[in-house]
């Protein structure tokens, strides 16, 4: 009992240990390493969002999908729906973005003649063969007729109707030797149509910068030149504001409504259907009496046969 | 000493089957539903039309059973083109247009026509009712309502048209209907009736 209490009174004595400076060693073990980590980890973080952001520009977009390797546009492809389906006002950045439109139905536009050519060869050798398995041969359209789709449905999605004269265009087409190709084609510029019509409804309410900003590369773009990218300039400017429109007016517009009233009479029934609710989405000085004819319908059809 | 505990542990066994006889019936309340079949009918009935309206073809024309052809009316689908008629006949009550075709809203408004025009056949071959687009149609045509009336508000030589007071009561019945979408949609557009 009293040789513990000693020991105890003993190490009471011995007090705390001696303080020294830290020293330079110390110091930078303590601070430098650690700053330097943090360094290195902001570095990195600053490198990947460069990196990110510039995969999200428009022309990296562009260059996928001009891309010869299907993979690669369809990556591109599914990236880009990414962004233009969602409503957040953070997609703005692309959704009003007219410039990016106007290169996007550009490549509608050459995708849709260049698929045009290619069905009249294809319809030229099913005409030719006498293989009981012929309409097989369409099947080779099928990367070049889905680009086709996609781009209709993404047109679709911008603030400004520059893709309409497009999509008119395909509307119009009604002599494909494809029918069931051709009559699906239509089908889908409808609903891009549709789309557009609602996101153009959807401009009065983005913020007035982008808007503003919207309009005035439409104005430089419609003045630029005499072109078909001119001309869709040109009448997503009579859609969304007419007192925009340059000298020359309304040459080179495309109106919606008088491609509708020519759908109105479309064989197929599906097609009439569709036509008849845009226009909710674009008026015209003969949409009611259209409607009024489509209020009639007798219910005249298509049949298409399963031939691919 | 060992008899109590075993006591202990029996009781224990027992409440504990009663919890998860209580967990069990709880839960069974909260995830059972009842299944309910969907309406089917035995086949489309335009195939019985020559059965029905001729039974017999020893006394034709006379044998045409009239009354079956009238009633076989009310169990056939809408003309083809209906869907085309009716995208035309809303868009024309959200444009406001004064020659909207009430016929066609009123059709709309049917619940058994929309039934009639949405028979789905079965993988195994039986015909049923596809009762969400049935409905769908029935509220679009109420939405179109609602906006024909609110585009009239502005409109001070507004008439109601005869076949409108018609869709009136139509729509009167169907702020009682048992779907709630339906019902909520139905008094949307009663509350814009110009009465």
């Amino acid at each position: 009992m009293d040789s513990a209490s000693a020991n105890n009174a003993a190490k009471s004595d011995q007090g705390l240990p001696p303080v020294q400076p830290p020293s330079g060693r110390f110091i930078a073990q303590l601070f430098v390493i650690p700053g330097l980590i943090i360094f290195v980890v902001v570095i990195l973080f600053i490198a990947s969002t460069f990196l990110v952001r510039h995969e999200r520009e428009p022309a990296h977009f562009l260059n996928q999908l001009d891309s010869d390797n299907a993979d690669i546009r369809w990556r591109g492809a599914s990236d880009l729906a990414q962004i233009l389906k969602r409503p957040e006002p953070a997609t703005l950045r692309w959704k009003a973005d007219p410039k990016f439109a106007l290169d996007l139905a550009e490549r509608l536009d050459l995708a849709f003649r260049r698929l045009l050519e290619e069905e009249k060869t294809v319809g030229g050798q099913i005409a030719a063969s006498t293989d009981k398995d012929k309409l097989l041969l369409w099947r080779k359209l099928r990367d070049d007729r889905d680009h086709v789709y996609y781009l209709t449905g993404a047109v679709g999605e911008f603030h400004a109707p520059v893709g309409a004269p497009v999509l008119c265009a395909i509307l119009k087409h009604d002599g494909s030797p494809d029918v069931k190709g051709n009559l699906l084609r239509r089908h889908k510029a409808m609903w891009a149509l549709i789309n557009m019509g609602e996101n153009l409804k959807g401009f009065a309410n983005i913020p007035t910068e982008q808007r503003q900003n919207l309009l005035a590369v439409l104005k430089e773009e419609a003045a630029a030149s005499a072109g078909a990218r001119a001309g869709w300039a040109r009448t997503a400017l009579f859609y969304l504001d007419k007192t925009a429109l340059p000298s020359g007016g309304m040459q080179g517009v495309v109106k919606v409504d008088e491609t509708l009233v020519a759908t109105a009479d479309a064989d197929d029934r599906f097609l009439r259907a569709l036509t008849a609710m845009s226009f909710n989405f674009w008026d015209g000085e003969n949409a009611e009496a259209t409607l009024l004819k489509l209020a009639n319908d007798t219910g005249r059809d298509t049949r298409i046969e399963k031939d691919d | 000493m060992a008899q109590k505990e075993q006591g202990l542990v029996v009781r224990g066994l027992l409440l504990l089957a009663a919890i998860g006889g209580l967990v069990a019936f709880v839960l069974t309340l909260l995830f059972w539903r009842p299944y309910t079949q969907p309406p089917t009918l035995a086949g489309p009935p335009e195939y019985s039309i020559p059965a029905v309206v001729v039974p017999s073809l020893s006394g034709f024309p006379s044998a045409i059973s009239w009354y079956s052809v009238y009633q076989l009316g009310e169990t056939l689908p809408s003309a083809p083109g209906w869907n085309v008629r009716y995208n035309a006949a809303t868009t024309l009550a959200r444009r406001g247009s004064p020659s909207v075709p009430w016929h066609s809203i009123r059709e709309m408004l049917d619940e058994k026509q929309q039934m009639r025009n949405q028979r789905v056949r079965l993988a195994d071959g039986r015909y049923v009712y596809d009762e969400a687009t049935a409905r769908a149609f029935m509220i679009s045509a109420l939405r179109a309502i609602a906006a024909w009336h609110e585009q009239q508000k502005s409109n001070p030589k507004r008439e109601v048209p005869t076949e409108l007071r018609e869709i009136y009561t139509i729509v009167d019945k169907l702020t009682h209907s048992e779907f709630d979408e339906l019902k909520k949609q139905a008094e949307k557009a009663h509350a814009t009736f110009f009465r």
